[in-house]
């Protein structure tokens, strides 16, 4: 009953908002600054908790339409995304917060505010400032035990799921690792909508307890993904990905992976480049491949320099399991440039050296902290450079046939710590 | 006449292919002018071609995309296979058919081939054999002034080797290499702390805020104090995705390539009667965002490393044709630049020395351009690594405490 009333205050508050802001723009001419503050707004509801070792994170996202609520701007247009946190340290010892972990380029509260100045309106501007400056982070970082602490964060924005990864770095030198899916209503998700669990039943997936078993099923997995008809050969399968689901994402975020295209630096480019493709660039960056019979289960993209160079990768869920953990196989290429196609009109074409872009992949994880141990099987096949294979576009590659395997962490791993085991030399 | 011209030039364009024509590659050359470091039985030599080099190597104008050829040689003398990852290098380099596919355009096939074929074979390989020496390029990101990275050797024994280059590139004169540092400071002026006490009494009494040329207006404020020598400062800042900038005095626009404006010079403020020793930028999502970092080194030393003083904001723009201003929450740049080091893994330690009063949002101070900026007047002090700290090992000295209640005393009003 309780509820039902607030929900309808905070309807009649909305309502309010609106037909204050609609005479308010009839009667001056101009938008004035009218926030609402982020209690007053349903996002919190959709809050997600974790948490590790004495320290509890929640965060939320709001969309769109409720950051322009609680902001009284519209942040989304100049591609910001507010992601509130609250860290409620309940250990004995402080833990460190930092902003650049889940964005290194985040934008300071005044920023955000910059952005959305109105040039004729220099009270405004002023109280936009205030405003902005009240809800964002903490500026010491530094979270002493017993503290709660709340604020925005004012991010680049997103599309889709909000991938976070977190890492609250302790006085006690132990590291928390929190990886947050937040989907933004409004737009569509992807990951999110596949059900793992439901993928493979306990019953059917089989466990490999024994080394030499497992990699004579990896050697036997077909050595490419094929098109939707089967009928076709694709890019090769050249990884296998041993983790759960959680290690598996967080440890791609970390290293900057997105599930979606995402506007970050290169949003210039990107804007661009949407222009051009009328904006389908940004919601169906890759292609779908098939193994087991179905598309991939997630595709994560890294990009690079610029729109054309960026390396993507697919991963699908294996029927089976190697001691117990989960494993994945997957396909990954690097984007070196856009060319034409009769099939696809464009495409991207790759980088023909596919074991350089595997082998890049195994660092980028070891860098990210990502990585426990690595090793190679067969199963791809050899093709040599001079006369390469084709994938579905007709891009060449070559390769010396083997199938990268990573373990990967959600803990961040020491260099000295990763071990390479030799099943397969390259 | 000069229709004619054209027409054949034209023509040219149209119907003919460019040859592929790399000189050969003379390693002798790059090894002579390649810094060395050695250790645990692994040697690495590294060379970075300029401009010039590059375009007679490879016959192509790498540098015109970008892209910096470095040079190595890795000499393994351990009984162990050695691993080399070239993330370590530059976590976006680029792959070697890749450096020939942006240069493939205007060529027939044959040469297409032939180019992939030459940058695929004078790539450096990532695995070094016991006993065994391998050389190659790594096709980097360019950058100007001094190229600084790590390079990290994994070995089979489990042990980590890790590398530190500064190399200065051919072309730019960036600011701190023009600088004096012998004639800074007459050897009475300068003052070795250990107490940090002391330390901390000789901060405070600094003045609060550069100055214009003469010293008469105050511009912006004094908001860190770094602990370090400089090669280790500059080396971190570096790494952590600064750009160092060209010297006023000898700096021409023409000197750097047209897009380059990540070098162009950074206004002098004064300090201990001086512009900045060194200054140093860092772009972010658009043109119109930056930050901005300038340091005077000290007569100061602190537990025997050389002690900097540091202004550092982060300025913005509403378009391409406005001035920056500088972001007014000054201290947000102090935070970014601690979390910047420590991502880096630059960070050995950190603190705050209250230097100035509290000046709130609703009674502002102003820069030399006029720009309202408010802070409460801490300034961050850092202590820089020599070589990599593990990132969770930082700690936080407490010296003055933040303050409490920040963003309520800072509303003011």
């Amino acid at each position: 009953m309780d509820r039902i009333k607030r929900k309808k205050s905070q309807m009649d508050r909305s309502l309010c908002f609106f037909i204050i802001a609609f005479f308010s723009i009839a009667v001056n001419g101009c938008a004035s600054f009218n926030p609402h503050p982020p209690v007053e707004s349903p996002f919190l509801e959709r809050a997600q908790t974790k948490t590790e070792k004495g320290i509890r994170v929640r965060a939320a996202v709001p969309s769109a339409k409720e950051t322009l609520q609680i902001f009284g701007v519209d942040l989304y247009s100049k591609g910001i995304q507010p992601v509130w946190f609250e860290i409620d340290n309940k250990d004995d010892q402080a833990v460190w917060f930092m902003p650049v972990g889940l964005d290194p380029l985040y934008f300071t509260p005044l920023e955000a505010a910059f952005s959305s100045h109105s040039r004729f309106s220099n009270t405004k501007n002023l109280e936009m400032n205030r405003y902005f400056f009240e809800k964002g982070e903490d500026i010491y970082i530094y979270v002493r035990p017993g503290k709660i602490q709340t604020g925005f964060i004012f991010t680049n924005l997103d599309q889709g799921t909000k991938a976070i990864a977190v890492d609250l770095i302790g006085e006690d030198q132990q590291t928390r690792v929190f990886t947050f899916f937040i989907p933004i209503p409004g737009l569509k998700i992807d990951h999110h909508e596949i059900d793992f669990k439901g993928l493979y039943p306990p019953e059917k997936g089989k466990n490999f307890e024994d080394e030499k078993k497992f990699i004579a099923y990896l050697e036997t997995l077909p050595c490419c993904a094929v098109n939707k008809q089967g009928n076709e050969q694709a890019d090769p399968l050249n990884l296998v990905v041993i983790g759960s689901q959680k290690d598996v994402f967080h440890t791609f975020i970390r290293a900057g992976w997105d599930e979606t295209e995402t506007i970050t630096a290169y949003s210039l480019w990107k804007t661009g480049l949407s222009f051009i493709f009328g904006g389908r660039y940004r919601y169906s960056p890759v292609s779908a491949l098939y193994l087991f019979d179905r598309q991939q289960d997630t595709a994560l993209q890294k990009a690079r320099n610029t729109i054309h160079e960026r390396n993507h990768l697919r991963l699908w869920l294996a029927p089976v399991r190697f001691r117990d953990s989960p494993v994945w196989i997957g396909q990954i290429s690097r984007d070196i440039g856009v060319r034409f196609t009769t099939k696809t009109i464009v495409t991207h074409k790759i980088d023909p050296d596919v074991d350089e872009t595997r082998s890049f992949l195994a660092q980028d994880l070891l860098y990210s902290h990502g990585l426990m141990r690595y090793a190679f099987v067969k199963g791809v096949g050899k093709a040599p450079m001079e006369s390469p294979r084709h994938n579905l576009t007709g891009d060449p590659y070559f390769s010396d046939g083997l199938r990268l395997v990573l373990w990967v962490s959600s803990k961040p791993v020491e260099f000295e710590a990763v071990d390479f085991i030799e099943w397969e030399i390259p | 006449m000069n229709t004619l011209v054209f027409c054949i030039l034209t023509s040219t364009i149209l119907f003919s292919c460019a040859t592929f024509k790399p000189q050969s590659i003379d390693e002798s050359t790059l090894r002579a002018k390649a810094q060395t470091h050695t250790k645990n039985g692994v040697s690495i030599s590294a060379a970075v071609l300029s401009a010039e080099e590059a375009k007679n190597m490879f016959g192509l104008p790498l540098y015109k995309k970008g892209i910096q050829p470095v040079w190595l040689e890795i000499k393994n003398t351990t009984p162990y296979r050695m691993w080399f990852p070239q993330v370590s290098v530059d976590r976006n380099y680029f792959a070697p058919l890749e450096v020939a596919y942006m240069h493939h355009s205007t060529y027939a096939k044959a040469s297409k081939q032939e180019m992939d074929a030459y940058f695929h074979k004078h790539a450096v390989d990532s695995l070094i054999n016991p006993g065994t020496v391998r050389s190659g390029f790594i096709y980097t990101n360019l950058e100007l002034g001094t190229k600084a990275f790590n390079l990290d050797v994994i070995g089979g024994d489990h042990s980590l080797r890790a590398f530190t280059f500064l190399i200065p590139v051919e072309g730019l004169r960036v600011d701190h290499r023009e600088v004096d540092w012998n004639g800074l400071f007459a050897d009475h002026d300068k003052i070795a702390f250990d107490s940090s006490k002391a330390f901390r009494q000789a901060i405070k009494k600094l003045p609060c805020c550069t100055t214009d040329i003469d010293g008469t207006r105050l511009a912006d404020p004094i908001n860190l104090v770094i602990i370090g020598d400089g090669e280790a400062v500059l080396s971190t800042l570096l790494k952590s995705g600064w750009d160092e900038t060209a010297s006023a005095l000898s700096h021409t626009p023409k000197d750097q390539l047209p897009w380059e404006f990540r070098y162009e010079p950074v206004k002098p403020l004064y300090f201990f009667n001086r512009p900045q020793d060194a200054a140093f930028r860092k772009s972010r999502s658009t043109l119109n965002e930056r930050n901005q970092l300038r340091l005077w080194l000290s007569p100061f030393s602190y537990e025997g490393k050389q002690v900097w003083i540091g202004q550092i904001s982060r300025i913005l723009r509403p378009s391409i044709l406005a001035k920056f201003i500088i972001e007014p929450d000054v201290d947000q740049a102090r935070t970014y630049l601690l979390q910047n080091l420590w991502y880096a893994q630059g960070l050995i330690k950190y603190g705050y020395i209250k230097f100035t009063d509290i000046v709130t949002i609703s009674a502002p101070r102003k820069s030399l351009a006029d720009d309202k900026y408010f802070t409460d007047g801490l300034c961050l002090v850092m202590w820089i690594a020599d070589t990599s700290v593990s990132f969770s090992t930082v700690q936080f000295v407490e010296w003055d405490k933040p303050v409490l209640n920040r963003k309520k005393l800072l509303l003011g009003r």
